[in-house]
């Protein structure tokens, strides 16, 4: 009996209080609802339940449109996580509405320059990027980006969204001269706040290194050494954010002909993500993807389709198999199958993409075009 | 190390439950007379500023009128704060004529507020109701005035919250100055949403005899409570103490069981003037408030009826603010309103457990000093992360 003695006082103490302050159970309000509800969906994306997600936010906007009418800036939160996981769903359509009016409200309700503004402005760059729209994007981020720096005085890296975003699309559009001195004032600007070695500063760095590949190729090399730095710095050993930032540093060494760096570097690559690629869930897919990708670079196609079928097949199951990001996969395969001499199940995977890409975008939109160019020059 | 262990363990249990830190829960919202506003040219306004406490698209709004004189219509706004004045632009405007000492509640088209920003409702009269040239007469013998009371409480009523904006400005040889004096107003907001202060009438309620007043707190949690406090004065020279009696409120049989009592202070150290008087509550009692509805009342064997601002000689009062009719949802915006319906409490007949009268729109100044409940889980929600425009996913470059 003595040996329970040390377990009981705390818990006849707490019973005792139970006894004076019993709980009471108030009913649930709109708002806790609201809050299962969202914080239910940001759990969900995690595991990549996109479509079952938005139909659970779409009922969170119901509530709280029902409780504050259309335009009140409550349903702005709402709205944008909406047209988000419209965007994850490549419901490009959906999503730009919903993201329109957003910022429609915000711009009624605290004026036009209000840095909450901004945000909504990057947002729905975002969404026009996807879309091929790029001068409508270009437009917002511009806009965006006045308004941040207004306010910098309050926020200085407010900014970073919109400054990333822009050099994001001109890396898109291959517009490297524009890219170039806007993501030299945001690295500046991260530097001048965050210091030289946070992990913020990897993206930031990764965009640069891109736009400088063509003409500064020996500032690529040193912002992607940079990059690789701060994550080896601050990330455990083999963690798969590190091998990715690798592998871009060998994308870079292959493609400027320093085949023994980047042959040695993908090596490594492929060790550290070893371990990694036994899941065949959603989680899973970026590290599946980039595996794939270092097998296809070292010349061993089987091992890249296999992989590349792994992730064709959780994407499929994540998105449905009319997914923009399906389209993308069947192009890889078909880059790995024209290697691997199978030039008739490459331009069958081509024609593919190019159906699903055709469902979701314009016949003009820059994918599209791009995979009708890569069909041409394996018809020849 | 084992007997350590023992007692680790049963202080953290014991400190779960018993919250040391206090807080204050209870009526300091203070009216002690109305005052009138008269908009008797076109050139004068009224505000009442206040601090949203909430987000709500508001949809109406309701003011009371003191004294309405063949008064012409009145154009009512929200607008937005600027440098501590209204910003001279409506955000939704209605024109209504005014009805002597009655409340008037007047559609608004929906517009959207914004919790933590400051608005400003706004009276002015309105001359041309919407046409080119004047339709109306204003001056000494045609206008209508606005309630304010006379102490700026700088709290939210319906919780006792500060809101340090709210005040009542008048515009007047083409400027706004402060008037320091409490804005009484009401605005709702779709989804059932109000805010405002709907306190129109001050009042001192009498205690002798059998005449016993307080207040009931629902408290929102178990909690201590350690003392409570009372806004009271005595009238002419009672000859006892004040009695100070806690009772709890059985709603399945309507009735209030005594709970504790003790006396408050000798007769002579309760003042002519209204005083905040505290009464300490010993262990064990102070550690078992239930989240239920508590009377805290006063009662003395001293006093009778009179004819006086009072109502009684020989005896004590304590003020309160109420609502005297005719505002929608009135109960809603008074001290902890809607669920948990904190109220007034008196009885004629105080040792009667079934003669107790609930005034659901009335409030008398009682708080109590408890232990805070939790705080509400955290509602910040994270953004869900965008991702990545589709024509930068990382791709096989040959």
């Amino acid at each position: 009996m003595t040996k329970y003695n040390s377990l009981l006082t705390p818990i006849i103490a707490s019973l005792f209080l139970l006894s004076l302050a019993p709980a009471q159970a108030e009913p649930m309000l709109d708002t806790d609802l609201l809050s299962i509800t969202r914080t239910a969906a940001a759990a969900g994306v995690q595991d990549g339940l996109f479509d079952k997600e938005a139909a659970t936010e779409e009922r969170a906007l119901k509530i709280t449109q029902e409780k504050y009418g259309p335009v009140h800036p409550a349903l702005v939160p709402v709205l944008n996580d909406l047209a988000t996981l419209q965007r994850h769903c490549a419901q490009y359509q959906k999503a730009l509405a919903n993201y329109k009016w957003g910022l429609a409200i915000l711009e009624k309700v605290l004026g036009p320059d209000d840095p909450k503004v901004a945000e909504s402005l990057d947002d729905l760059a975002g969404v026009e990027t996807d879309m091929g729209h790029y001068s409508d994007a270009e437009l917002d981020y511009n806009r965006a980006t006045s308004i941040q720096e207004k306010a910098a005085e309050n926020d200085p890296l407010a900014v970073v969204p919109s400054l990333f975003g822009q050099g994001q699309l001109y890396a898109i559009e291959n517009r490297d001269n524009d890219a170039l001195p806007l993501l030299k004032r945001l690295v500046d600007i991260q530097i001048k706040i965050l210091g030289r070695s946070d992990l913020r500063l990897v993206p930031s760095l990764e965009l640069r290194a891109k736009a400088e590949a063509s003409t500064n190729p020996n500032d690529a090399e040193s912002d992607l050494k940079w990059a690789l730095g701060i994550r080896q710095k601050k990330l455990p050993t083999g963690s798969p954010d590190i091998t990715r930032t690798s592998v871009l540093l060998a994308d870079f060494y292959r493609t400027h002909g320093k085949t023994d760096e980047a042959n040695q570097l993908y090596q490594q690559a492929a060790v550290d993500l070893s371990k990694f690629l036994g899941e065949n869930d959603y989680r899973s897919v970026r590290t599946l993807h980039l595996a794939a990708q270092i097998d296809f670079a070292l010349g061993q196609y089987k091992k890249s389709a296999a992989l590349l079928n792994r992730v064709l097949k959780i994407r499929t199951a994540t998105y449905g198999a009319d997914h923009p990001l399906v389209a993308l996969c069947l192009e890889d395969l078909a880059a790995v199958q024209e290697k691997d001499q199978q030039p008739s199940k490459a331009q069958e995977n081509l024609k593919k993409a190019k159906n699903i890409l055709e469902k979701t975008f314009d016949p003009t939109h820059p994918e599209v075009l791009n995979i009708e160019k890569k069909l041409k020059a394996l018809s020849k | 190390m084992r007997l350590f262990y023992r007692l680790a363990l049963t202080l953290v249990t014991v400190f779960l439950f018993c919250p040391l830190s206090h807080a204050e829960f209870g009526n300091r919202f203070i009216a002690n007379k109305r005052l009138a506003t008269p908009l008797q040219n076109s050139e004068q306004k009224l505000s009442y500023r206040f601090t949203c406490q909430a987000d709500m698209t508001a949809n109406a709004a309701a003011v009371f009128c003191v004294e309405s004189i063949h008064a012409p219509a009145y154009l009512i706004s929200l607008q937005e704060d600027k440098d501590g004045e209204p910003s001279g632009t409506p955000l939704t405007a209605y024109s209504f004529v005014p009805k002597s000492q009655t409340w008037t509640t007047i559609p608004l088209d929906p517009f959207p507020l914004v919790k933590g920003k400051v608005y400003h409702l706004v009276l002015e009269p309105d001359m041309l109701r919407g046409g080119g040239h004047p339709v109306a007469v204003i001056g000494v013998s045609n206008y209508a005035s606005f309630l304010t009371t006379d102490t700026l409480n700088k709290i939210h009523p319906n919780d006792g919250s500060p809101d340090p904006q709210a005040n009542s400005l008048a515009f007047k040889d083409k400027k706004w100055a402060l008037l320091d004096q409490e804005p009484v107003y009401a605005v709702y907001g779709q989804g059932d949403q109000s805010q405002g202060n709907p306190y129109d009438d001050p009042g001192i309620k009498p205690i002798f005899g059998k005449t016993t007043q307080g207040e009931c707190l629902h408290f929102h949690c178990p909690c201590q409570v350690q003392s409570v406090a009372f806004r009271i004065k005595k009238q002419g020279n009672p000859t006892t103490p004040l009695k100070f009696n806690v009772l709890i409120n059985d709603f399945y049989m309507h009735k209030a069981i005594p709970y504790y009592s003790q006396m408050v202070q000798a007769t002579k150290e309760v003042s002519s003037h209204f005083q905040w008087v505290t009464v300490g509550i010993p262990m064990p009692t102070s550690n078992s408030f239930r989240a239920e509805c508590w009377f805290y009342v006063l009662q003395s064997d001293s006093g009778h009826i009179a004819d006086n601002s009072v109502g009684c000689e020989d005896c004590y009062a304590i003020s309160d603010v109420g609502n005297s009719g005719g505002l929608a949802g009135a109960a809603d915006l008074t001290f902890d309103g809607g669920p948990h319906l904190s109220r007034a409490v008196y009885s004629t007949n105080g040792e009667d457990p079934f003669r107790w009268i609930d005034e659901f729109e009335r409030d008398a100044n009682v708080t109590a000093d408890n232990s805070p409940c939790p705080a509400p889980p955290d509602r910040e929600y994270k953004a869900i992360p965008t991702p990545l425009p589709i024509q930068d996913e990382p791709r096989f470059t040959p």
